[in-house]
């Protein structure tokens, strides 16, 4: 999609010349930041994490862009809460340009209709659907914990006992991690592994998020995944499958009927202009462009979603018109494991791989208080 | 006689309009003309989003 958008800008502006470096091994962030603080002349790079913008900022790489923002006039793309998320200490630095729902749970529609399931509302009617993969001998709930993917069923967890406001309380340290609501969390995560809904320890660590889903979507030997909506791409270009008929996804169901219904968990990729770039006029240009309603709509024919609120929702297809109505109807937050400073999203990530190895009430405890202890020397 | 001449001044009134317009995109497209390379760090290369 991005040599798409870069393909569109070329032919509209001939006099640029657009060339790509490919960032492709290791950890993004670290290769991003070696390559920047090396002096490497790098124009725009795109972002998946608010903690790495500030990072960046920080380290003094980053150019704001609130004079292009006025100058194109980016407001009529991006509402407020956009604009802010794009924003460091009063200054813009990020043009959001992807938005991905990262409270879906997938799944196979003619498997789900052959075992007479319905969109489960509630804890006890999603665990329902769970036990009735299992019966079938499927695996229920499939999970690539090898990396980061296990930190999102902790997330939606806790939104769901805790709600955005605690949730957001937990991403800014203004909760500890060794508080009720995230020992509620985890108790919750305990109920479905004990029972077995989830595979076994070994299998989930060394499965990634790609594999997870693909156990859902082709090989159909798992029944349900919880993933970011950036699946709705690969399931229709890799696997050629039709978005709605042959794959959906429900919203993770409620368990606190007291906290608002459906708060989205949500994470997105936005443009930053670099210090070490030599055509700062070109790059605002292709930001522009890829806030434009024709550039939005390159994005919505890859089966993505954008916050460009140029693109008319007709553009986009069966699932993911959907999932934009969900974000224009309701509270957002933003992944938590991308809100947390580098150091403490690896702490997060590794003590939940250890809840998952041994999920029990000793082990809950450990976990809290190692990420706490964590949080304590990073902020 | 009248209705050609009529005719001919529309002609050429619609052409120096269409004139115009073609100049001032030509002068819209040089104001926004930035020539050079722009580089962009892709680490998603040209599949996933």
């Amino acid at each position: 999609m991005i040599i798409a958008l870069e393909k569109r800008f070329q032919e509209l502006h001939p006099e640029v010349k657009v060339k790509d470096i490919n960032v492709t091994s290791g950890e993004h962030r670290a290769v991003i930041k070696t390559m920047l603080l090396g002096g490497e002349t790098v124009d725009l790079i795109f972002s998946a994490w608010p903690s790495f913008d500030k990072e960046l900022h920080d380290a003094g790489l980053l150019v704001p862009i609130d004079t292009a923002w006025q100058q194109y006039g980016w407001d009529k793309s991006l509402n407020e809460s956009w604009k802010k998320l794009g924003t460091i200490e009063g200054k813009i630095y990020g043009a959001w340009y992807l938005a991905d729902n990262r409270s879906g749970v997938w799944y196979d529609v003619k498997t789900f209709e052959k075992l007479g399931l319905s969109v489960p509302a509630t804890w006890d009617e999603f665990r329902s659907v769970a036990r009735a993969y299992k019966e079938a001998g499927m695996v229920p709930i499939s999970l690539g914990a090898k990396i980061w993917a296990h930190t999102d069923v902790f997330e939606n967890l806790l939104l769901r006992v805790g709600g955005p406001e605690m949730y957001m309380k937990l991403a800014w340290h203004e909760i500890p991690w060794n508080h009720q609501v995230v020992r509620n969390a985890l108790k919750r995560w305990q109920e479905l592994l004990t029972e077995g809904l989830f595979p076994d320890a070994n299998t989930m660590l060394a499965t990634d998020w790609f594999g997870a889903f693909q156990q859902v979507i082709d090989t159909k030997t798992a029944g349900l995944n919880l993933m970011g909506s950036w699946v709705n791409v690969r399931a229709q270009q890799e696997f050629k499958l039709v978005p709605g008929e042959d794959y959906n996804f429900f919203q993770f169901p409620v368990i606190d009927p007291k906290l608002p219904k459906n708060t989205t968990e949500i994470s997105g990729k936005d443009w930053l202009v670099t210090k070490t770039g030599k055509n700062r006029d070109a790059a605002f240009l292709f930001i522009d462009f890829v806030l434009s309603r024709e550039g939005g709509g390159i994005i919505a024919e890859y089966g993505s979603g954008t916050p460009n609120r140029l693109v008319p929702l007709e553009q986009y297809d069966a699932v993911m018109s959907e999932i934009v109505k969900l974000f224009a109807a309701n509270e957002v937050v933003f992944v938590l494991d991308d809100l947390l400073p580098s150091e403490l999203s690896n702490e997060f990530r590794t003590q939940l791989q250890k809840f998952l190895m041994t999920p029990t009430d000793e082990t809950i405890e450990t976990v809290m208080a190692a990420i706490e202890h964590k949080a304590k020397e990073v902020y | 006689m009248r209705r050609i001449f009529l005719s001919i001044a529309l002609l050429l009134c619609v052409t120096g309009i269409f004139a115009a317009g073609k100049q001032e995109a030509a002068a819209a497209k040089k104001e926004v003309g930035i020539p050079g390379e722009l580089v962009i760090a892709n680490w998603l290369g040209g599949f996933r989003v």
